[in-house]
């Protein structure tokens, strides 16, 4: 009887529940209308205040794909105040759920910032990898660009990222991946770095180019989001120095992970060529790190091992045929050389601008610790570990096809 | 008499052995033991192995009486302290378990989710196992596993190609005062098992039970450790910033933008995982007030467990840095105590004796 | 016996009912015999040719007109003998003929009944492509036929009940002595003597009693029309119940997985079977989730979708009136009603319906933007996906209603609570003693073979052990 009278009940109060619910819920609009949906964000800093702007997707009626963005810019002491500001001059909740990236202006690097990122790990909104991006303009003019431009320019400018970290430097450039850097112990973190192609760059570009150009001439020409492969360093949580293309490319011979990377030899005298130049592809790429300290001088050796294919060869001497052999001492010696010289340029570039962006801190440290230990502390400061790192190069060539 | 199958039982302990493991564990255990964690892991999962082997054992040894029928005949009055030590256990750890899917949604894939309306709905279902048979929530767990398996194998693989794996070497760099500490602190967590004393007499337990158990367990201890060492060879240092280990871990790639919604994929089958082990914890609380003080009518005594459960939930608003602290301090010794109390028992249970008529 | 006596008594019982016919026949040697039947439910050219015809050049002035009758004349179906009334009326009604005169002690009873019969026609609800096309008809015996012929073994064993107080249905229990387990017969029996009810209209009444409980959302007892399906279920040592007015033959004790099972699966590959049964389950599976997962990602979670199909959803639901739960659920809802109104509608005006119903109300709707295209594209996939577990479609619609109103209510929160409820509630049924979602939970490895995968039949050697059975061995 008394079981009967609990089931009752408890059927009776579920139902109650979930009619209250119900109607709470019909009375709930779809969360499309209450929510601005974010999808990517540039941070100035200008007169001691932060600049905030994102950039909001406007929803079509019509049901047609089409990406309309508006971009809503606000002032505040902080990122958070100025985010917060912006809703309430939008009225609607900014959702960063969807945000790919994050554009840092110059200014905003100069400080250490991950004071100010630290608030988009804590928030539940964003995700932990959206990606930081690093502009010399201004951030918001930048962004502005990012929606200009009518094709989803999000996936641009992931796609250019993740094509730089494959050919260029293996380093994520994610929001997670730069605390990660920035907590361990050689705080050194990169990301890509942003340029606009000015609108009278691109228009003589586009006349030198005779075959494609005539199609450019032909639509309005607009200023647009430019990845040359130019990279940001941070040290420290600020930025250091941003690194030329070709300053990039020395980089690339610390970096076990690249896929695929090219090497252009010149001046080539042999039996075979006379005056020449050959591209190569690196199919084929495997380099080893030997970690040691002798007598307080942390060296490193590099073992390259690197298959060739050549993609384009001009010589003065007749055609060369396809499939020959082009591996030889002559070739191997200036291959070496080359990257001889790329290595030293690079650690000379780290030693100055004291960033250790292939974690030889760490290496050294798991493969011979307590020398490395040891190293350490007879030098003071202590930041100054690369100084003096010490590179020997062994380089191994052969032929590919 | 319903009776769970050694399969069913099998699969009960992979559910209460993976409760919070790949949830809230890893970032639990790494803000004391830093890199150390993984070590810290490990020495726990063990413990928590031969802990599930001593209860099996015990299990197996008495396959027809309850473990307060064992505790009554054996240490007399004493056995309702065990009981009770344990049914508090089991109401912390139903409590933790509410607090992780709390903050778990609020993280993953709510906005904002009204407390309310979560504690009731889940302790609706948690009930509705709480007041049937053994064998609904053994069978239960049969049909999830194999769903939940493979989803979690997939989110580990998904990220792979980011995870440094010698990036939190060398270990034991400040000695051993790191891992021991993460060991305590975690303990809360790695404790579960024992209140798998609690299944005794529901299992009818085939001649392979113990060998599959010590298998399959051990099985789990190693894909925690490697799911663990993933999870920090991923992260690296910013584990501290790392709450949902798995969920977090799943959109850890910045550049597939497409995919990287499948996040909600991999917080479902986390969800699900943790729900459902909730629901065994809760079967084993009702199991534990039923052996032992053998109420005529389920209905009042676990309607006061939900009570106790919803207003310790909503006074504590299902804070995770306040249960964090509490699993620290005050939980981890209470459990420490427990995890000995359990072992000493079943060592002490698991003895044969030649006058023992209920050994199989 | 008095002639006119009985005619009285038979005439009041009946309630001077008009097809009742009493035929007085007058032999050679004028001996007046009388034969009753039910018209239209009897054979009549067959009583004239074969009963009448040979009474009327019967010379029985030395002989016994009942032994003649019962020896010589009546030569077909069967005969015997009653001195009931109460047993005679009953004969009456199943298309029997009584025959009586002044000095039998006995009527003589002969089977003559002709009903109507129609012709083992494919059902309609379950087609093969390749395969037996026979189906049940409404008769019993020619069901009864239709099973013997595919079971030639001695081991067959039809039980006969009748149940119905006014109906009086015949109830047949088929299946194999040697196989089915004795406890589930007599349980089964004992269920169905239990039952009390006036009538028996069609199979489908048994059902409620032989279930436990009687609210249920998903049916605890198999039903097929095909003769081959019911072939291969009391192989694997089921019992089949024949109910006669009903082309459905029941199946106990019954299994989740035989829905995802269909007859196709046996007369193809085996790859191709597995792979059908795990797209039905697939389908089943995205049938009863979809709309509330849709419901859910659009009011909760929005974060969760990728975004172009974002910009795509939100441009669509941009200027609908509706929020999207409503918006859904008033698709479904029409849904619903075009399903319930094309079954009931004639053949050809259900034709027209579903035409109108999909391409004008769902087409203008969207245009008049009252509904989003995403929205009609969801309840209608979820509608044709439950096409594919034909037998489960009321449980998959009310499944996918109730799922409707957790994600909108809850989000993902309320599908994952619902969907280990709904697994929990699952576990928790049986159908006689087998747990509902055998082979899988529990698990029993040696029924994986047919389970969702299905090996070639050369390696089942044993009968399934989910269904009680006592003898295993098959090959």
């Amino acid at each position: 009887m008394t079981k009967q009278l609990i089931k009752k009940w408890a059927t009776i109060l579920i139902i109650g529940f979930l009619v209250l619910l119900a109607i709470e819920t019909i009375n709930m609009p779809g969360q499309n209308s209450v929510r601005a949906i974010c999808t990517g964000l540039s941070i100035d800093y200008e007169d001691l205040e932060y600049s905030v702007s994102a950039q909001i997707i406007i929803p079509e009626a019509g049901g047609e794909y089409s990406q309309k963005t508006v971009i809503v810019n606000n002032k505040a002491q902080s990122i958070e105040e100025a985010l917060h500001n912006m809703e309430f001059q939008i009225g609607k909740k900014i959702r960063l759920g969807h945000c790919g990236f994050i554009i840092l202006s110059k200014d905003f690097c100069e400080n250490n910032i991950t004071k100010e990122l630290d608030y988009f790990l804590r928030g539940n909104n964003l995700g932990n990898n959206t990606l930081l991006l690093y502009t010399d303009l201004k951030a918001q003019k930048v962004l502005e660009k990012t929606s200009n431009i009518n094709s989803n320019e999000v996936d641009n400018l992931q796609i250019t990222s993740k094509y730089n970290q494959q050919h260029l430097l293996s380093k994520s450039s994610s929001l997670m991946s730069f605390f990660n850097d920035y907590l361990s112990p050689h705080k050194t973190s990169c990301m890509p770095n942003i340029t606009l192609e000015e609108e009278a760059e691109k228009k003589n570009s586009s006349n030198s180019q005779s075959g494609a150009g005539e199609k450019n001439n032909s639509e309005p020409t607009k200023d647009s989001i430019k990845n040359d492969g130019s990279m940001a360093v941070f040290v420290n949580g600020k930025c250091s120095k941003v690194l030329s293309p070709s300053e990039c490319e020395n980089f690339q011979w610390f970096d076990p992970k690249l896929t695929e990377t090219r090497l252009k030899i010149e001046n080539i005298n042999n039996d075979k060529i006379k005056n020449g130049t050959i591209s190569f592809t690196l199919s084929h790429r495997c380099i080893n790190f030997e970690y040691k300290v002798l007598h307080n001088q942390p060296i490193i050796t590099i073992n390259y091992n690197l298959g060739l294919k050549p993609e384009s060869i001009t010589s003065e001497s007749h055609i060369v045929p396809t499939y020959s052999s082009f591996v030889d001492d002559v070739v191997t010696n200036l291959v070496s050389n080359k990257i001889n010289q790329a290595v030293s340029n690079a650690l000379s570039l780290m030693q100055q601008y004291e960033m250790d962006l292939f974690n030889f801190y760490h290496q050294f440290n798991l493969n011979c610790h307590s020398n490395w230990q040891e190293y350490l502390s007879n030098l003071l400061p202590i930041e100054h570990y690369l100084d003096k790192i010490k590179i020997i190069t062994n380089v191994y060539c052969s032929d590919e096809f | 008499m319903t009776e769970l199958t050694s399969k069913q039982y099998i699969c009960i302990v992979v559910f209460i052995f993976f409760t919070s493991k790949l949830v809230t564990m890893p970032s639990l255990v790494f803000s004391t033991a830093n890199n150390d964690a993984i070590i810290s892991v490990l020495i726990n999962t063990l413990i928590e192995l031969i802990t599930i082997s001593l209860c099996t054992l015990v299990i197996i040894r008495n396959p027809k009486t309850t473990l307060f029928d064992i505790l009554k005949r054996k240490i007399g009055i004493l056995a309702y302290l065990v009981i009770g030590l344990l049914i508090i256990f089991l109401l912390a750890r139903i409590l933790y378990c509410f607090q992780e899917l709390y903050s778990f949604f609020l993280e993953t894939l709510y906005d904002d989710l009204n407390p309310y309306i979560f504690i009731f709905s889940a302790l609706c279902v948690c009930l509705f196992f709480a007041f049937k048979k053994a064998t609904v929530i053994g069978r239960t767990c049969e049909i999830l596993l194999w769903f939940i398996l493979i989803g979690t194998v997939l989110s580990l693989l998904s990220n792979l190609e980011y995870a440094s794996f010698t990036q939190n070497m060398p270990y034991l760099e400040n000695g051993l005062s790191p891992t021991l500490s993460g060991c305590k602190d975690a303990m809360f967590l790695f404790g579960t098992p024992t209140c798998l004393l609690l299944l005794t007499g529901k299992v009818k337990p085939n001649h392979h039970l113990f060998k599959n158990t010590l298998v399959v367990t051990s099985i789990c201890v190693v894909f925690c450790v490697v799911a663990c060492f993933i999870f920090y060879a991923t992260f690296g240092n910013s584990m501290q910033y790392v709450l949902f280990s798995l969920s977090e871990y799943s959109q850890y790639d910045p550049y597939i933008l497409e995919l990287q919604r499948l996040i909600w994929m991999s917080a479902v089958i986390d969800i699900s995982k943790l729900f459902c082990s909730t629901c065994c914890l809760m079967y084993l609380l009702k199991a534990a007030l039923v052996d032992s003080f053998r109420f005529k009518s389920l209905v009042l005594p676990l309607l006061t467990m939900s009570a106790v459960i919803i207003i310790v939930g909503i006074l504590t608003r299902f804070d995770t840095i306040f249960w964090f602290d509490l699993t620290k301090s005050y939980l981890s010794y209470f459990t420490i105590a427990l995890i000995l109390i359990c072992q000493i028992i079943c060592l002490v249970l698991s003895i044969r004796r030649k006058d023992d008529k209920t050994i199989n | 016996m008095h002639v006119e006596d009985i005619k009285q008594k038979l005439k009041q019982s009946f309630d001077n009912a008009t097809d009742l016919v009493f035929k007085k026949v007058t032999t050679k040697s004028k001996q007046i015999v009388v034969l009753v039947w039910i018209e239209n439910i009897v054979d009549q050219q067959l009583l004239a040719q074969n009963i009448i015809a040979p009474l009327q050049k019967l010379d029985s002035k030395d002989c016994d007109i009942k032994e003649v009758l019962q020896n010589e004349i009546i030569s077909f179906g069967k005969v015997s003998t009653s001195n009931s009334l109460e047993e005679i009326e009953s004969k009456l009604l199943e298309g029997f003929c009584i025959i009586f005169n002044e000095n039998m002690e006995q009527f003589i009873v002969a089977e003559c009944a002709k009903w109507i019969v129609r012709l083992p026609n494919e059902p309609p609800t379950s087609a093969v492509l390749e395969g037996p096309r026979e189906g049940f008809v409404e008769d019993i015996i020619s069901n009864t036929t239709l099973l013997r012929r595919r079971l030639k073994t001695k081991h067959l064993k039809i039980e006969d009940m009748t149940i119905g107080n006014e109906t009086n249905s015949s109830v047949k229990l088929i299946y194999l002595n040697n196989v089915a387990d004795p406890k589930l017969v007599q349980n089964v029996k004992e269920q169905l003597n239990n039952i009390v009810i006036d009538g028996v209209v069609d199979s489908h009444y048994l059902v409620e009693f032989l279930t436990n409980k009687q609210q249920q959302i998903f049916k605890q007892i198999g039903s097929t029309e095909k003769p081959d399906i019911a072939t291969a279920k009391i192989l694997e040592g089921r019992i089949a119940i024949l109910c006669d007015g009903s082309p459905i033959a029941l199946t106990v004790p019954y299994i989740l997985l035989e829905d995802l099972q269909s007859s196709n699966d046996y007369y193809t590959t085996t790859t191709r079977a597995t792979i059908m049964r795990y797209l039905r389950l697939f389908a089943g599976i995205i049938a009863i989730l979809l709309p509330g997962l849709y419901i859910a990602l659009l009011s909760y979670h929005l974060k969760t979708i990728p975004i172009k199909l974002l910009i795509t959803i939100t441009n669509s639901i941009q200027g609908i009136p509706l929020p999207p739960f409503l918006e859904v659920l008033f698709i479904i809802f029409l849904f619903e009603i075009l399903y319930e109104a094309s079954l009931r509608m004639p053949r050809y005006v259900g034709l027209a319906l579903s035409v109108v119903g999909a391409l004008i109300l769902g087409d203008t709707a969207v245009k008049a933007g009252l509904v989003s295209p995403p929205a009609v594209l969801i309840v209608a996939i979820t509608g044709v996906m439950s096409y594919t577990l034909p037998e489960q479609i009321s449980q998959i619609s009310f499944l996918r209603i109730v799922f409707t109103f957790l994600g909108g209510l809850l989000g993902l929160y309320g599908i994952i609570i619902g969907g280990i409820f709904l697994i929990g509630y699952l576990v928790s049924l049986d159908s006689f003693g087998v747990p509902y979602l055998a082979p899988f939970a529990p698990y029993i490895s040696s029924d994986q073979k047919d389970g969702l995968t299905r090996s070639s039949l050369a390696k089942m050697k044993n009968r399934p052990s989910s269904i009680p059975n006592i003898n295993k061995k098959r090959q």
